[in-house]
């Protein structure tokens, strides 16, 4: 590495005087490190809380919050690094001119990638250590944390985080570095690139893979595997929006990855009529995203991760919500839905005797059971199934008849049958232990009792309303206390509610049934915050910084439109013309992957939460969409105008001159 | 001094930086250019002889002194109003930073007209090209054309919009041989053949030759001036000039 060394001062002084590109590789890694560092820190405190019953844990969403971080800050810190190296293309081909060799220009461009990545990945531990208590105490704010849970400073998560930031960004350097080594000399003299050859095989066989990485991970969520299902939580419909995210990262790294093709006829489609019209900024902007491809694309990819997860994520939530709530919906038979009023552990009894006086009333009463498990007698589990439920489970006791209340399809056995010591599950949960109507199954409950219970009904789907175990009240003596009842009466609300006399509170079905979603769909847009909240802000920053960055980039530019008569607002139009161009290419990218993940979703909906028999409808999130290009537009619009704004001050041919 | 001259100067004087690190560029030049002529501005360097061409271009302004170009006086115009000026009634080559390199020579060659509000002619831009040799490289990209074919593709930009002036800064000053004299050819046909009134900045002699007077700079001031140029004799004015420099020269 003798080259190295006498190259070094050459690095240092390129440091000092391209600081604005190195500031903005400075800035993106950094950031990239503390959201990485802060989930990191986060999650290395939750591990092994894994256990907690109910809906998504904190280690999960803590774990889709750190993967999230990850994936942004890799894109990110990759593609401005790459383009801080592209920008330096006249300064490499100057240095092999004067005789440097392609490895000299390589590891000079990677030594100062080093020093910069170093000096960012330190600083970057500091930031997330600062941030990760900040994020802990919004989720125990959210309700999606215990109160208590704090975050404690660990130093593995740090060096974890540290070293994939500083490898990231060195591979992007050294991709770029290689594409730079090649550089002829000669090419010093012309005065810009023109991007050739931006889609090597490697990308293609990248985008092939994670478009069929895409297409399986959707496939295993709708076939899902006896194995995949065993874990509640993965087959919990409530938490199948944060799952679904793992399908639309694939496809937001298989777009990305095939940007470079589909940029260009975007930019042609987008300024279509721009050459027939007079005026020079659109054609300049046109031509300039067509020319510097890969830099379109580098700063197209943040505000297209923006409008496509948030795409992606909104329309995912709001159409499995909507899914759920018609389910839902179709399911409740019950005219009311009666819960206790004002925290009260159960509904009164003489409460109850009033509901069941009302006209044509029928009754259904259900308590809440816990299963400490549930297993075939005898440990002796089917082959290679679970022995037993892996964490306690909450079922429902139902006193009357289920089928009143609920309008429930069986895949086998009736809910007829369920009387005395008997038990209905989900298909699910009979798929995963490999249970059959018919067997005997051993339920220990709560107080330690055991009850052989007789599996009567394999209920269809579960409703994200209902526990996945239902027995009657006669199999689980211990469960009293009656936390709902589901009341068909001829009788109207105000006959309903003075039957209650304020002990209880009774809702109408439908009414019941919204309430409850948005409970579940409120829970579970502050899991999808907490996941993709880092990682959204960080993209937003890195629109700021790329738009910089490639301001920098332009001044040679605007001297030549200063000195060919364009007056500064001519050079400011320029310059928003392209910031809009770039915006809605990636916008249309970012439609392109919403498209692809509200299909699979549609998919994930029809087979996993509504009945066979139903479909779902196809709906874009159209305001979403838009409303995250208006704040990528509005982001990106001020940060490449100011600073082009700053450049035009001094005069034309200082502009030129003045590069730094 | 005429009153018909396109451009013209009158103690005209500029310096940059302040107090003790103050260097005086021009200290009071006054001179004019007729219409139609091809004038070389030459001199050590230093001398000022940039600052003269972007003081009479409009790209910089004097700190004293009057510009007048084509009748009008440019200290009276805005930055605005001053581009608009450029833009319409002169014509730039420089030695670098003169095309986009996203454009092609065509969209290149329209730009100022675009820049103007207007769509160009199509016919009106290849007219233009092949008037400096280019009209079947119409779609290449500058980096698909050498630096000689680039410079014309300037020149041919600048002339889009009729110019009164057109201004030339070092124009041959990043091309060889061969390619310098394509371009200094072109410059002196479109003098000879349309009467295109020239100024052009130059430290080479030979391209200095093509002009029909040479202009010589030292420390800010007229020094000299030479009709009918050939590259020998002024060589050896210039060289001359390096020896007197410090003394001053005559007037």
């Amino acid at each position: 590495m003798n080259g190295f060394r006498l190259l070094l001062p050459i690095a240092a002084l390129s440091l000092r005087r391209r600081w604005l590109a190195f500031v903005g590789s400075f800035v993106a890694l950094a950031l990239g490190v503390a959201v990485m560092s802060a989930a990191g820190v986060l999650l290395n405190t939750t591990m092994g809380e894994d256990s907690l019953p109910g809906a998504p844990s904190l280690h999960k969403l803590v774990s889709f919050m750190a993967a999230m971080a990850g994936f942004v800050s890799v894109f990110v810190v990759s593609s401005t690094f790459a383009f801080a190296v592209a920008q330096r293309r006249q300064e490499t081909a100057m240095l092999r001119a004067v005789g440097a060799t392609p490895r000299q220009v390589r590891s000079l461009i990677l030594g100062e990638a080093l020093v910069v990545a170093l000096a960012a990945a330190v600083s970057g531990c500091a930031i997330g250590l600062a941030v990760a208590p900040v994020i802990a105490s919004w989720l125990v704010d959210q309700g999606a944390a215990p109160s208590g849970f704090h975050s404690e400073p660990a130093v593995l998560p740090l060096l974890l985080a540290a070293s994939g930031g500083l490898a990231v960004a060195l591979l992007g350097a050294y991709t770029a570095s290689r594409r730079a080594g090649r550089v002829r000399p000669v090419e010093a003299l012309n005065e810009v690139a023109v991007d050739k050859k931006v889609m090597p095989a490697v990308r293609w066989v990248a985008a092939v893979l994670f478009l069929g990485v895409f297409g399986y991970t959707l496939q295993t969520f709708i076939s899902m595997p006896a194995s995949m299902m065993a874990d509640p939580q993965s087959r919990d419909p409530q938490t199948t929006p944060q799952w679904a995210l793992l399908f639309d990262v694939m496809a937001v790294l298989a777009i990305v990855l095939v940007a470079p093709v589909l940029v260009p006829p975007l930019v042609r489609l987008f300024t279509g009529l721009v050459p027939l019209l007079p005026g020079a900024a659109g054609l300049v902007a046109r031509q300039n995203a067509l020319a510097a491809i890969r830099r379109t694309v580098s700063t197209a990819t943040p505000v297209f991760l923006v409008i496509g997860l948030a795409g992606s994520v909104v329309g995912g939530t709001v159409a499995f919500s909507d899914a759920m709530a018609a389910q839902g919906r179709a399911a409740l038979r019950a005219g009311y839905v009666v819960e206790p009023s004002g925290g009260a552990p159960a509904l009164p009894a003489d409460a109850l005797r009033n509901l069941a006086a009302l006209p044509d009333a029928t009754l259904t009463t259900a308590a809440t059971v816990r299963f400490d498990g549930l297993a075939l007698p005898d440990q002796r589990p089917a082959r290679g199934r679970p022995a037993d439920l892996p964490i306690p489970e909450d079922g429902l006791a139902v006193d009357g008849d289920l089928r009143a209340a609920w309008n429930l399809s069986t895949e086998d056995g009736s809910l007829e049958d369920l009387r005395g010591k008997t038990v209905a599950v989900s298909g699910d949960m009979a798929k995963v232990f490999g249970w059959h109507v018919g067997d005997t199954l051993d339920a220990r409950l709560a107080d330690g009792t055991h009850e052989q219970l007789r599996l009567v009904a394999v209920v269809h789907h579960l409703l994200p309303q209902l526990p996945e175990i239902v027995v009657p009240r006669e199999a689980a003596p211990g469960a009293t206390a009656v936390s709902v009842a589901y009341l068909g009466t001829g009788a109207g609300p105000e006959q309903v509610a003075a039957a209650l006399g304020g002990a209880a509170r009774a809702t109408a079905g439908a009414d019941w049934i919204g309430a409850h979603n948005d409970r579940t769909t409120k829970n579970g847009w502050i899991a999808m915050l907490a996941i993709l909240g880092p990682a959204l802000l960080y993209a937003l920053i890195a629109i700021v910084n790329t738009m910089m960055m490639s301001t920098g980039d332009r001044l040679r530019d605007f001297a030549t439109l200063r000195l060919t008569g364009g007056t500064r607002r001519q050079v400011m139009r320029v310059v928003a013309a392209e910031t809009l161009v770039v915006v809605a290419t990636a916008a249309a990218l970012g439609l392109i992957v919403t498209l692809l993940t509200q299909y699979a979703t549609v998919l994930l909906i029809e087979n996993r939460i509504l009945e066979t028999d139903r479909s779902a409808a196809f709906d874009l999130p159209w305001g979403t969409l838009a409303g995250a290009t208006a704040v990528c537009l509005a982001l990106a619009l001020v940060s490449s105008l100011i600073p082009a704004r700053l450049a035009l001050r001094v005069r034309p041919l200082d502009l030129a001159a003045g590069r730094q | 001094m005429n009153d018909n001259d396109v451009v013209r100067l009158e103690q005209v004087t500029r310096s940059y930086g302040s107090g003790q690190n103050a260097v005086t560029a021009l200290a009071g030049v006054t001179v004019g250019f007729s219409p139609g002529s091809f004038t070389a501005v030459m001199g050590p360097s230093g001398s000022g002889k940039s600052t003269l061409l972007q003081c009479a271009a409009g790209l910089d302004r004097p700190d004293s002194g009057r510009v007048v170009v084509d009748g009008v006086d440019l200290g009276g115009l805005d930055e605005t109003a001053l581009t608009t000026m450029r833009r319409e009634r002169l014509g730039f080559v420089f030695q670098a930073f003169n095309l986009l390199g996203s454009l092609t020579a065509e969209q290149n060659v329209g730009l100022p007209l675009r820049l103007a509000g207007r769509k160009p002619d199509p016919a009106q831009v290849r007219a233009a090209l092949a008037q400096v040799g280019l009209g079947e490289r119409t779609g290449h990209l500058p980096s698909q054309m050498s630096g000689g074919q680039q410079q014309r593709v300037a020149i041919a930009r600048a002339l889009i919009s009729a110019p009164k002036v057109l201004f030339a800064d070092e124009p041959t000053g990043a091309l060889d041989s061969t390619s310098s004299r394509e371009v200094l050819t072109l410059l002196r046909s479109l003098v000879d053949q349309q009467g295109q009134s020239t100024i052009m900045v130059t430290h080479d002699p030979v391209a200095a030759s093509y002009a029909d007077t040479v202009l010589f700079l030292a420390d800010g001031r007229v020094v000299d001036q030479l009709d009918g140029p050939d590259p020998q004799t002024v060589a050896a004015r210039m060289t001359a000039l390096e020896g007197v420099r410090d003394g001053g020269g005559p007037r």
